[in-house]
């Protein structure tokens, strides 16, 4: 593990320093009219694309090191690539080593990847402001990412979705509006900036979540009007910016133009996704394959099954109950690295100066056997095992571990939760159906497993 | 700081003497400020809130138009010495922190984790916060330990 915290260490200095724009890993080729290019030396994606996911609605999954701007990635992030053409062009490139992100909505890509594969998509106008274009703000709880919004069409496997709303995540400075101070202060829930490979360890991310947009009507409707018209004021996610001025200000965008989940734009097969891993041993491994399939129960390799369905309410969320605790707030996120959740009783890793985010991850003295019920919106309940890992004793040189976790905000009045992120995917089917969509005998929002 | 709670929510007098009725209170505090000192931003803030006064604190309730609920807590001498926040979309940390919000700004941005931008757990001895950000979910806390009043604990903010 040490050398691996000496990369977040440096990662974090690099990123604070404001070094980690431009990244998008060098001896990229570029390819046009549809041909596969590699945008990263790294690239763990394109290597497993033998080893299975060749189905006309699936693509290959490999958990690994990702990116070479990564710098030797971190634990337990899936990726896969994504083709985007400029919409009804045959100007397309393939982007290498993007999350796949069950616990988000949207394609974003960081604009140094789309660079290196000389992919170049135009800004979305904003119609009611000329010369203006739209950008987005998107909150984490450790920073934000900003850059503008653009349609691309994108495919994976033989799916297509065209003229889809992407946001371009401006980790190397080409657009020429800078995040607004609204942005970094205000929306942003810590100012620090994850506009970088570095912050993702990725290219992009894939947010194949449970909704159809990342915003919805919040950012879609005027919540409150003021005698001078829409009180922009208030905190929204999307700007329209004028690129001469370097000035941005809060906008609503009609959800279709919001950014978008791909896959609810598909032709078909457009419900929702299955993620799956194949099963590591309890040690770890030092990477891992699998697949993205998307649709549910709308082929062969896509049945519902016998799978036991998890109802989630309009948040996405469901109920996990462990140790007495009722945690009303949780979600399956392939996009965790670890499974988050509140035990007073495990021990927490000490911060050390090698490693300050250690405290993030639990370190039981032997790893542990634990159980939790996950319930859904209609009461129906399934028990699962899970392993709790000591962050030192996993193999440094691993990419994929099952037993990787961390405590979690315990306060059952703020919406308590079990996070349950990547190591609940290995060995299993997971499927993640949008809301409104039906899929089988089920309507989304839902998890199935 | 501009200001951007603008809903207009009730205001209601707990204390069982005069029922519910309109009160000009001040509106955005911060975390460690002194609610009285800012009444003077009410006006500007065109907003109203509903307090609720608990026997060891006053607890402030606000509901942006998003749908954003933010809690803020008041100690019996005037000291906002919590916030909570819940809602849609993010709520604004640099107001609802003041002060504390360099403080908070540089224990967050020590951590690099690739892997997990989620969550933010903070444990200091003068600050605590616990912020998750997630599509259409936003929530946290944030408190003073110092300043908890007396069997006051972090398990009863909401």
């Amino acid at each position: 593990m040490s050398q691996r915290l000496r990369w977040t260490l440096w990662l974090g200095v690099c990123v604070l320093a404001g070094c980690g724009g431009g990244g998008g890993g060098g001896g990229s080729g570029s390819s046009f009219g549809g041909s596969s290019t590699s945008s990263s030396s790294g690239g763990s994606s394109a290597s497993s694309s033998s080893s299975g996911a060749t189905a006309s609605n699936s693509i290959a999954v490999a958990v690994g090191p990702g990116p070479a701007a990564a710098n030797g990635g971190t634990l337990n992030i899936p990726y896969v690539s994504v083709k985007l053409c400029s919409p009804g062009t045959s100007t397309c490139a393939t982007i290498d080593d993007v999350l796949v992100d069950t616990g988000s909505v949207g394609l974003r890509l960081m604009a140094s990847a789309l660079a290196a594969a000389s992919l170049s998509l135009t800004d979305t106008a904003d119609a009611s402001v000329p010369g203006n274009s739209i950008a987005e703000c998107l909150p984490f709880a450790d920073g934000y990412t900003w850059g503008p919004v653009a349609l691309a069409d994108v495919s994976m496997a033989g799916e297509l979705a065209s003229g889809v709303s992407v946001h371009i995540i401006d980790d190397n400075g080409s657009y020429a509006a800078t995040a607004p101070s609204s942005c970094t202060t205000v929306l942003s829930q810590s100012s620090t900036s994850l506009n970088s490979v570095a912050a993702f360890a990725a290219n992009g991310i894939l947010g194949v979540g449970t909704f159809d947009q990342d915003c919805g009507s919040s950012c879609a409707q005027c919540a409150s009007l003021t005698p001078d018209g829409c009180n922009t004021a208030q905190s929204d996610l999307y700007y329209s910016c004028n690129t001469s001025t370097n000035s941005c200000a809060f906008t609503q965008v009609a959800q279709t133009a919001q950014v978008s989940n791909p896959v609810a734009l598909f032709a078909t097969d457009n419900n929702g996704v299955i993620l799956t891993l194949e099963a590591i041993p309890a040690a770890g491994q030092t990477t891992a394959s699998g697949t993205l399939i998307f649709g549910i129960n709308t082929q062969s390799n896509n049945a519902l099954g016998t799978a036991f369905v998890l109802t989630a309410d309009s948040q996405g969320n469901f109920t996990t109950t462990y140790k007495g605790q009722t945690l009303s707030a949780s979600f399956i996120d392939s996009g965790s690295n670890g499974l988050y959740f509140p035990d007073s009783t495990i021990t927490v890793c000490p911060s050390t100066q090698s490693n300050p985010d250690a405290n993030e991850f639990y370190c039981p003295p032997s790893t542990l056997s634990e159980t939790a019920a996950m319930q859904g919106q209609d009461g129906l309940s399934n028990s699962v095992p899970f392993t709790v890992a000591n962050l030192n004793n996993i193999n440094g040189s691993f990419y994929a571990s099952d037993a990787l976790a961390g405590p979690a905000p315990s306060n059952s009045n703020l919406g308590a939760y079990f996070d349950w992120g990547l190591p609940f995917f290995y060995g299993k089917r997971v499927f993640t159906a949008i809301e409104g969509k039906v899929a089988g005998t089920a309507t989304g929002p839902f998890y199935a497993f | 700081m501009k200001p951007r709670f603008l809903s207009a929510t009730v205001a209601l007098w707990a204390a069982g003497l005069v029922g519910a009725a309109w009160l000009p209170l001040p509106a955005v505090a911060h975390l460690g400020g002194d609610a009285g000192s800012i009444d003077a931003d009410r006006s500007e803030l065109h907003a109203e809130l509903r307090t609720t006064p608990m026997q060891q604190f006053d607890l402030h309730e606000i509901t942006a138009p998003s749908g954003t609920l933010v809690h803020e807590y008041v100690t019996r001498q005037g000291r906002v010495f919590a916030v909570t926040w819940q809602g849609p979309l993010p709520a604004d940390l640099h107001q609802l922190f003041g002060d504390y919000y360099q403080r908070f700004q540089a224990a967050a941005a020590g951590r690099m984790r690739p892997g997990m931008h989620r969550q933010v757990n903070i444990t200091a001895a003068d600050l605590v916060v616990q912020s998750s950000a997630r599509t259409r979910s936003f929530r946290g806390m944030a408190y003073i330990p110092s300043l908890l009043p007396g069997g006051v604990s972090a398990a009863d903010l909401q």
